[in-house]
């Protein structure tokens, strides 16, 4: 609430500033309502959170579940429990988990920047191939340009897995090229790329060559040849600034295909990382890390949004004098 | 994963549609394709050389060859007739989870377009939220409540595809109540449920059998993803995704086990997609 | 509290003696390279193969927790490979004639690596913390037994005070789950013992310093070492400067990150990789059989169908254990036939051969005989219309991948002889409401240890799951009741060891349970480490390795 209070529009706040307001304000409605459906989903779920809070190994006495009940106020009635989360939450703690018996922030932190890192990575690998893909295609003849849709179509529907583990077999176990495991140093960090960009960059492509089609005739184009422009630097200059446009509305699913594919690819590659967590957790249902998870990613959904919202403009000249609309 | 669906957001991006890729010959080659896949899964025990489930440590991890064609795993069990009982497994999961996935997704959004604005406002929020989650990620969160298995993995796939089919009902149910023809309707005092019945639903149909036709990709990714991350179906029942699961110890030494589950979930959903986007061209025509 | 401790005091027992001191170190297959006499320096880069549950082994329950922290955190004595208990952290010790109070008189000189001297107040503090109810101890508390309290007799003197004789106690003091923390360290930071890193302080010759969990712990040498116990290679400093353990649960990672130079030693190589890897240049594989109780299947005789011996023999006489074996290890693993492995010391030799046949026709018989003959449409044998069903619950993220395998062959070796075995996959909660309530036919698990008081854990009738203990078969069986308790009160070795034999002798001719292979832990090395050796146990012994 107080961060609502701060950010509540005043007087002389420029409007891109109350517009960010406005963004985050339903943004943090759309966590709390996340936060929401998962406590009471996972207090709702079959099993036995004493049972999981206990864990694996221990006996699981009549005293001992006492005691873990006690101490973890599992007899409140549940709404002063949703309460007690909400207030933990607020204060930045994120839970205990069952089966690692460590504080869910502790655990998380160590695991953000691997992820970051391969998504990141991921991200950049795929604009620059789908870029390419799509600026060396564009306004070729049939033959290139149905190749190149045959391969981003193979890209697309090759599984992540699938693809790692291909990559793995030729590059790791076979050539010697490359680590097959970790997250240390670059060399370790290409194999897991390349299995999360690829796909992506299959998607990315048609978007951009269909972009690049589309703004192939625009008047700007035309004037910019006019001046004397040679088609690389027109192609560089406008024509692509026009044709990522579009890729800012995508951001959520790349987002979500980004950490989706991390689940899978972290897996394979056994890195560390957020998504190799969730499969442990959603293997062992640590609920209360599985929660964490989910209300952290709805977080980061809701800030790339805002952020994509924002930059948009300034992309998009036309967009510029307006404000965001 | 929404890969293969975010394509469908923005129909104009299947821009191969007037390419080589999709004249004639190429059309007919994946319904050929998955016209076979049927078969197999009609009748496994035509195709399979072996019994799936039969053990022979004799013969563990063997080469592809004579007796087994794709080679065995390392309880000597035939991988080219694991791969062919594990097809109907690895489809059903992705057929049922597709069904859960459209029937939710348009009770849901019919509810949303016919319903007051406060019911289509409120509705759309949780779509909204529910769109803002990876699929994978959705559906981890529903295997983690219910716990694996070949059943809830499909329900888990399905659920998560609820938010992306409600959308597109919704948006096609709003278009067609606005029409003339269906205001025209009302004033003549025919209640909604039958506009809906008679207008809405069949306006809905086609998008969403296209839409469906290329979910029906990702939903088989989907669930092999989950199978590889040991959540599917329990032994000795296998799918594609638990066979790559199997075989991941034996890259080094057997890649035969993964490679081919692998392979022929590749090869499904570059099928599935390209009669999805033939569909989708038709109807954007 | 005291109902808590008397409950986990089975499970105690039965790891008394999972971890003994790093010390006990027997001869290994590896003899190419001679430990280096100069202390060299260096770094090791191990990928070891499980990640702790918690880094706090008074807390943790799993196995690995010990092995790792050895380094770290040391203990009052040191069991050597025969069994026998030498001084470490205690020169000295006497047992009042009762056997409820054991008097320790500590070594001086002993320091933390903070500084904090060790001392009777130290040793007080971790039993305490061990048994402290907030700690929520899954192995440590059972270790101690039935523990009453500690007292503080002088600053070098130490008495442990049992409410009940507890013949393994010193055995168990000996294992890194009872080893020592820092006094500061427990009074500042109970509560992040569990983290591991820094917040744990130990008199060990390796000081902690940080763990990444999923990726890796660093462990750094102390210069001041000088207290190793009789039975290690050498005494001072370690001969390595630093240890980095990377985790590696993934078996095809793990050798993966040994073959591309990643880490430099890596533990439980699987079996099929071995002669891979033998073949390549420059590595070495040391192995060891694993002591303790053998990846074992357990009936449940509590209720039908395996109430009836007759049953449980059919199962037992239907499984090719040689072949599934062979195939799945590739041969380098052996059946095993008795219920503790016979590395174990107090192991009944006579099971280190054939103890029963495997013969489907027997199998077959048994079941005709137990009124199992109807047949249903799949082939499955049925009884007064009801088909001969096990099922089997398992936790998907404790059964390793050969096990599961296992478990996937057994399933179908039962299936040619008409009984169906469903594998039912488990969250812990779920496995633990299921065992507890007895709701299952099968159950299998290994347990690695080196002291037959191990069995008092897995067959005593007060040992049942949900009671603090893992009777996977649930035997109420009066006979092994009375040896395990006498096994448990006597001080004469021999007596104890002759009970033992018998509670193993009758676990057999009951067919209670039966094991499935003797695992073997193989350590793969390249050329550059030397002097890597497994304890007693078949842990790896950190402190006398180096790196050329």
């Amino acid at each position: 609430m107080s961060d609502r209070a701060r950010l509540a529009p005043r007087r002389h706040v420029p409007p891109w500033a109350r517009f960010v307001a406005r963004r985050l304000a339903a943004g943090l409605v759309v966590v709390w309502g996340t936060l929401t459906v998962t406590f009471f989903a996972l207090h709702l779920a079959p099993g036995d959170i004493v049972d999981g809070l206990i864990g694996p190994g221990a006996a699981a006495t009549p005293a001992l579940r006492g005691q873990v009940i006690a101490e973890n106020g599992l007899d409140d009635p549940l709404l002063l429990q949703y309460g007690r989360q909400l207030a933990q939450l607020a204060s930045g703690g994120l839970g205990w988990s069952y089966q690692l018996n460590e504080p869910i922030e502790r655990l998380l932190g160590s695991q953000l920047g691997p992820t970051v890192e391969l998504a990141v990575s991921a991200l950049v690998t795929a604009l620059v191939l789908a870029v390419l893909a799509a600026a060396l295609t564009v306004g070729r003849g049939r033959t290139v340009r149905g190749a190149a849709g045959l391969a981003e179509l193979l890209m697309v529907s090759m599984p992540s897995f699938w693809l790692g583990i291909i990559l793995l077999t030729v590059f790791s176990y076979r050539l010697h090229a490359l680590p097959s495991i970790g997250a240390d140093g670059p060399a370790a960090l290409v194999l897991p790329t390349l299995a999360l960009a690829l796909p992506l960059a299959g998607v990315l492509a048609q978007v951009i060559r269909q972009e690049l089609e589309t703004t192939d005739g625009r008047p700007f184009v035309l004037t910019a040849r006019s001046r004397g422009l040679g088609a690389t630097a027109v192609l560089l200059r406008h024509t692509l600034r026009h044709a990522l446009l579009p890729l800012t509305t995508l951001s959520g699913f790349v987002l979500g295909s980004l950490f989706g594919g991390a689940v899978l690819v972290e897996n394979i590659f056994t890195r560390p990382g957020l998504g190799r967590v969730l499969a442990n957790a959603v293997g062992s249902r640590d609920l209360p890390v599985v929660s964490a998870l989910v209300v952290i990613s709805s977080a980061a959904f809701v800030v790339i949004n805002t952020l994509v919202d924002v930059l948009h403009p300034l992309i998009d000249p036309r967009l510029r004098e307006g404000g965001p609309a | 994963m929404s890969t293969v669906t975010a394509l469908l957001d923005r129909p104009a991006a299947a821009g191969a549609r007037r390419g080589a890729l999709l004249r004639s010959p190429a059309r007919l080659a994946p319904l050929v394709l998955l016209a076979a896949v049927a078969l197999v899964l009609v009748f496994p025990g035509v195709f399979a050389t072996h019994a799936p489930e039969a053990t022979d440590v004799a013969a563990a991890l063997r080469p592809p060859g004579a007796e087994h064609w794709l080679g065995t795993d390392q309880l000597g069990r035939d991988v080219w007739s694991r791969l062919v009982h594990g097809t109907r497994l690895s489809l059903l999961i992705a057929v049922g989870a597709t069904v859960i996935g459209v029937g939710g997704g348009a009770l849901l959004g019919l509810v949303a377009g016919c319903g007051g604005r406060q019911v289509d406002f409120a509705l759309m929020r949780v779509v909204d939220v529910l769109l803002g989650f990876p699929e994978l990620l959705l559906a981890l969160v529903v295997v983690a409540l219910l716990g694996g298995g070949t059943v809830n993995v499909a329900i888990a796939i399905g659920v998560a595809g609820v938010p992306h089919y409600a959308r597109l009902v919704r948006g096609q149910a709003r278009l067609v109540l606005r029409s003339e023809y269906v205001e025209a309707a009302r004033v003549l005092g025919v209640p909604a449920w039958r506009s809906v019945l008679r207008h809405v639903l069949p306006n809905v149909g086609g998008p969403l059998v296209v839409l469906a036709s290329i979910g029906l990709g990702s939903a088989i990714i989907s669930g092999s993803g989950l199978s590889v991350l040991g959540l599917g179906p329990v032994p000795p029942d296998a799918d594609w995704g638990s066979m790559v699961a199997d075989g991941k110890d034996f890259l080094q030494t057997a890649w035969w086990i993964s490679i081919s589950p692998g392979l022929a979930v590749s090869v499904v959903v570059v099928c599935t997609t390209l009669i999805g986007r033939s569909l989708q061209s038709r109807a954007v025509r | 509290m005291y109902t808590r401790r008397r409950f986990l005091r089975f499970p105690v027992t039965l790891t008394a003696a999972a971890v003994i001191g790093p010390a006990v170190l027997t001869a290994c297959s590896d003899s190419s390279a001679p430990p280096s006499a100069k202390s060299g320096g260096g770094t090791l880069r191990y990928g070891a193969a499980v990640e702790p549950d918690s880094w706090d082994p008074h807390a943790a329950s799993t196995a690995v927790t010990g092995r790792l922290l050895r380094p770290v955190l040391e203990s009052l004595v040191a069991v050597a490979a025969d069994g026998t208990v030498k001084p470490w952290l205690a020169d000295s010790w006497t047992v009042s004639p009762d056997g409820l109070t054991y008097t320790f008189t500590l070594r001086a000189g002993v320091t933390f690596s903070d500084g904090t001297p060790f001392d009777a107040a130290a040793v007080k503090a971790n039993f305490d913390h061990v048994t402290a109810a907030k700690t929520a101890s899954k192995r440590a508390a059972g270790l101690l037994g039935p523990y009453k309290e500690t007292e503080v007799v002088d600053p070098r003197t130490v008495a442990v005070h049992l409410t009940a004789p507890h013949s393994s106690f010193l055995g168990s003091v000996g294992s890194t789950f009872l080893g020592f923390h820092s006094p500061v360290a427990l009074r500042d930071h109970a509560g992040d013992l569990s983290s591991g890193g820094a917040f744990v302080v130990g008199t060990g010759p390796f000081t902690f310093e940080s763990v990444t969990p999923g990726q890796q712990a660093v462990f750094k040498r102390r210069s001041d070492y000088n207290w190793a116990p009789p039975t290690a290679t050498h005494q001072g400093q370690a001969k390595l400067e630093s240890i980095v353990v990377l985790l590696l649960k993934e078996d095809a990672s793990r050798v993966g990150a040994l073959t591309s130079g990643q880490v430099d030693a890596a533990e439980l190589i699987p079996a099929n990789r071995l002669a891979g890897l033998r073949g390549q240049n420059g590595v070495q594989v040391v192995r060891k059989a694993v002591p303790g109780v053998p990846y074992t299947y357990y009936l449940n005789t509590a209720r039908a169908p395996f109430d009836d011996p007759r049953a449980r023999q059919a199962v037992r006489h239907a499984i090719d254990f040689a072949g599934i074996v062979k195939g799945i290890f590739q041969g380098e693993y052996e059946q095993a036939w008795g219920p503790l492995a016979p590395s174990t010391p107090g192991a009944e030799p006579s099971f280190a051969k054939p103890a029963w046949e495997y013969s489907k026709e027997k199998a077959e018989k048994l079941l005709d005989e137990a009124g199992w003959t109807g047949r249903d449409g799949e082939g499955y044998r049925t009884k007064d219309g009801k088909r001969l069903t096990a099922e089997q619950p398992y936790v998907q993220t404790f059964v390793s991948a050969q096990n599961h395998t296992f478990d996937v062959g057994v399933q179908d070796a039962l299936k040619q002889v008409g009984i169906e075995l469903k594998l039912v996959p488990l969250d812990s909660a779920g496995s633990i409401g299921r065992t507890g309530k007895g709701d299952y036919d099968v159950f299998a698990f290994a347990w690695q240890g080196s002291d037959p008081s191990l069995l008092g854990n897995l067959y005593h009738s007060k040992s049942q799951f949900g009671g603090g203990g893992a009777n996977g078969s649930r035997v109420k069986d009066a006979e092994i009741d009375g040896w395990l308790d006498q096994a448990e009160a006597t001080v004469d070795a021999a007596q104890r060891a002759e009970l033992y034999r018998k509670v193993q002798r009758k676990i057999v001719d009951q067919a209670y349970s039966f094991p499935a292979y003797i695992a073997t832990m193989d350590v793969a090395r390249h050329g550059k480490v030397n002097g890597l050796l497994l304890d007693v146990d078949a842990n790896t012994d950190f402190y006398g390795i180096g790196v050329a």
